[in-house]
């Protein structure tokens, strides 16, 4: 049989093979809309705290208007004392605790530094941190009002005072994610998870499900089979990440500032390597629920060691090591950098060595598990 | 004697059925182990430290080396490269070589010692959106110091002689701030403790219906249904459930004993709510199961349903931002309602009649129960005919 021939019979077994189709397609589609889902919010707002005020006066008051005004959080109760804000907390009604000391105002104006003190819930960070965050910035903005008023009263023109009252400004520019949304942080990473696990799954499910016969003995027959399924699942996946890095990208506003040919360029060896991980998966294991499992609990390691979520810097060695046998990792990275941060090819050429130098491995691999693990 | 006639239901059939399958086996015992201990590690540095930053520095002053050096005592930073200018800096932020570059401007220290307030650029990733928080509240401290520093010798300059006074000015409220539950905010403790639940749910789900396939395979779900399938049905189940629940205890144990992470309240409580959670999974893994009758395709419901659990759990991103149709998914998931139970005995040590209150929507569960009832009633008519 010619070579063409045996791609168009291979293309009509995995398109007529219902868990093939059902994993690839149904599972790409389903999850592209079921994991964005919690994060459409893109930021925490609003949250919700208690703010005891021992300092009923102007000023006190004025911080506790610009704490409520900031984007992050929102005064839910105002309670006398400590006790009662912590029933509240414990009731689950509010996520922080904000206390202005007696005599604040005056303090101040004395020059005293009084202390704000803020307590808040560490057991959800993102809460814990939206909180932080809101009520320094309105402590930071009334403590710059307070040193703009010194200087003004010092003698120094309000002109000048506003810009005087730090020695040295720091204007920070957030890169590629301005406003730190959930869904642009998690879902161009995620996707390529996606991609990965459904490949291969999907060539799991096809290898798994067929036994041995075809192209066990014979390394020849049994490197053709492995090519060809290769070359057949990348045609189909290119299509998905197309759907992918395309439409789904599109309708969640999320950045493509690749050329699409480094796209295709860098894909290339990322769907090869991640065919021959799911060709060898399915030749090992003798049972495709066991394909479907192990892929299923392997993506949670995956994830959270492939850079996005937790640094590779304050990576363990161990996990680091683990991580990089997987072509997720290299192509989430070089995602990312090409597709989110806009860099060029030449500097994510590394990675992509990388992802060719895991096709040559796990390619050898599916070749002497074809070979000499015969069941 | 008639071994057709005896239900292979027993607590010693199941455990021999495991034990014969090695990749079941696995599943049941080992691979959950293994993977919460990985996962553990890979977070075992708790915090983020030293991220790599760079420094455009077109001012080569000495207060522009102090603004390198307060930078790179930061513990959360590290300054790792040193620019020309601000378009190697750019590239080496693209290509993810550094995290973030500050660009210091020319006559940075001129116009510091003239009162006119230089501006420095900091430019950060925030595609990493947890590390983009670390470096911006990290620099915004740096600066603070560095602020604090220029104006206590500008005040000594002038002849100021009462440094509490000259504080008072430099910085007229200080703050302090509390996380409570976590004080080293510790990302291990914040992380781990909801990740490995969630993974619990993946195993319980896809572990239920891998043992009722072995089950199948072995022949035994063709007797177990036979006569008083129902009964027989659970009953294997039920000799399955502590493999599960030990699971759970498992990672408890692992967390609160052997890490001696916080724990306020009682062990009763949780372990009556995993417990509920370990039931309710076993349910919906056996329904996805007699659903479908087909292992591949009943394990792909069992991914479906479990894999996302974590993003959905509203340890990470709060449950107060999500949409209602989220928010629906959500509260189908046992895990984040048995997460609440774990934080408010874990962390504020709630008393059991609070705590066990967060697992009354779990009464959803009865749903899948009394569908289960009916599938396995059919399939029994089914397998007799």
């Amino acid at each position: 049989m010619n070579f063409l021939t045996l791609v168009i019979q291979e293309t009509r077994a995995v398109l007529s093979n219902s868990y093939v189709m059902l994993t690839a397609i149904g599972g790409i589609v389903l999850y592209s809309f079921l994991y964005p889902l919690p994060y459409a919010g893109q930021v925490p707002r609003e949250q919700k705290i208690a703010v005891v005020n021992h300092d009923r006066n102007m000023v006190s008051l004025k911080l506790e208007r610009m704490v409520d005004a900031t984007p992050q959080v929102k005064i839910a109760a105002r309670c006398a004392t400590l006790g009662q804000a912590e029933d509240l907390f414990l009731d689950g009604e509010i996520g922080g605790i904000l206390v202005i000391p007696k005599n604040f105002h005056k303090d101040i104006l004395l020059g005293k530094s009084p202390t704000l003190a803020y307590a808040g819930d560490a057991s959800y960070f993102l809460i814990y941190g939206a909180i932080a965050q809101g009520i320094s910035q309105a402590q930071a903005t009334l403590a710059g009002k307070v040193k703009i008023m010194n200087l003004i009263k010092d003698g120094t023109s309000p002109v000048l005072a506003k810009a005087r009252y730090a020695p040295i400004h720091i204007n920070a520019k957030p890169c590629f994610n301005p406003t730190m949304g959930y869904v642009h942080y998690v879902v161009p990473a995620v996707f390529v998870l996606l991609l990965h696990q459904t490949l291969i799954m999907a060539v799991g499910l096809m290898t798994s499900g067929e036994g041995n016969a075809a192209g066990g003995a014979e390394w020849i027959s049994s490197l053709k089979k492995i090519l060809i399924r290769t070359l057949v699942f990348s045609g189909i996946y290119t299509i998905l990440t197309l759907y992918c890095f395309g439409w789904s990208f599109d309708f969640y506003n999320i950045s493509r500032l690749a050329r699409p040919l480094d796209l295709l360029i860098f894909l290339t060896p990322f769907l090869i390597s991640a065919s021959f991980v799911g060709y060898l998966t399915g030749s090992l294991i003798p049972r495709r629920e066991y394909v479907i499992a192990l892929v299923l609990v392997s993506s949670m390691p995956l994830i959270f060691t492939a850079g996005f979520i937790w640094p590779v810097e304050s990576l363990p060695p161990a996990a680091l090591w683990f991580s990089s046998l997987f072509p997720s990792t290299c192509a989430i990275q070089g995602f990312l950098a090409l597709n989110q941060m806009g860099t060029d090819f030449q500097d994510i050429l590394g990675l992509w060595h990388q992802l060719w130098i895991l096709c040559l491995c796990w390619g050898l691999a599916c070749l002497c598990a074809g070979r000499f693990c015969r069941r | 004697m008639d071994q057709s006639s005896q239900s292979p239901s027993l607590f010693p059939d199941q455990m021999h059925l495991i034990f014969k399958d090695k990749w079941l086996l696995a599943f049941l015992t080992w691979l959950p182990l293994v993977i919460g201990y990985f996962i553990w590690m890979v977070f075992s540095q708790g915090l983020v430290r030293e991220l790599p930053m760079g420094i455009v520095d077109l001012d080569h002053s000495s207060l522009s080396r102090q603004i390198a050096k307060t930078f790179d005592a930061s513990p959360d930073l590290k300054v790792t490269h040193s620019f020309a200018g601000p378009l190697d800096a750019e590239k080496a932020l693209q290509a993810g070589r550094v995290y973030a570059y500050a660009v210091i401007p020319r006559n940075l220290e001129k116009e510091t010692r003239l009162h006119t307030p230089p501006r420095i650029t900091l430019f950060y990733n925030t595609q990493y959106v947890l590390i983009g928080k670390k470096i911006i509240s990290a620099v915004m401290r740096a600066q603070a110091t560095l602020n604090a520093r220029i104006d206590i010798g500008i005040a000594l300059s002038k002849g100021s002689t009462d440094l509490n006074q000259a504080m008072g000015r430099i910085l007229p409220i200080r703050s302090q701030t509390t996380p409570l539950f976590n004080p080293g905010t510790n990302y291990a403790q914040f992380l781990v403790s909801g990740i490995l639940p969630s993974l619990w749910q993946v195993f319980i789900v896809a572990g239920t219906v891998l043992v009722l396939s072995a089950n199948h395979r072995q022949g035994n779900l063709a007797i177990l249904l036979k006569n008083q399938a129902v009964t027989n049905v659970f009953s294997a189940l039920a000799n399955v459930f502590p493999i599960f629940l030990i699971q759970g205890l498992a990672f408890l144990y692992f967390f609160f004993h052997h890490l001696g992470w916080p724990f306020q309240g009682s062990w009763m409580v949780l372990i009556t709510a995993q417990a509920v959670m370990t039931s309710i999974c076993m349910v919906i893994g056996a329904l996805f199961y007699f659903l479908v009758m087909d292992p591949p395709r009943a394990l792909s419901l069992a991914g479906v349903f479990t894999a996302p659990g974590f993003a959905f759990m509203g340890v990470t991103f709060p449950k107060t931002d999500m949409s209602p149709l989220a928010l629906a998914w959500r509260g189908m998931l046992p895990v984040s309602h048995y997460i609440e139970v774990q934080i408010g005995q874990a962390n504020y040590g709630l008393a059991p009649h609070l705590s066990l209150v967060k697992l009354v929507p779990l009464a959803w569960g009865i749903l899948p129960l009394m569908l289960l009832i009916l599938l396995i009633n059919r399939r029994a008519k089914e397998t007799i005919k």
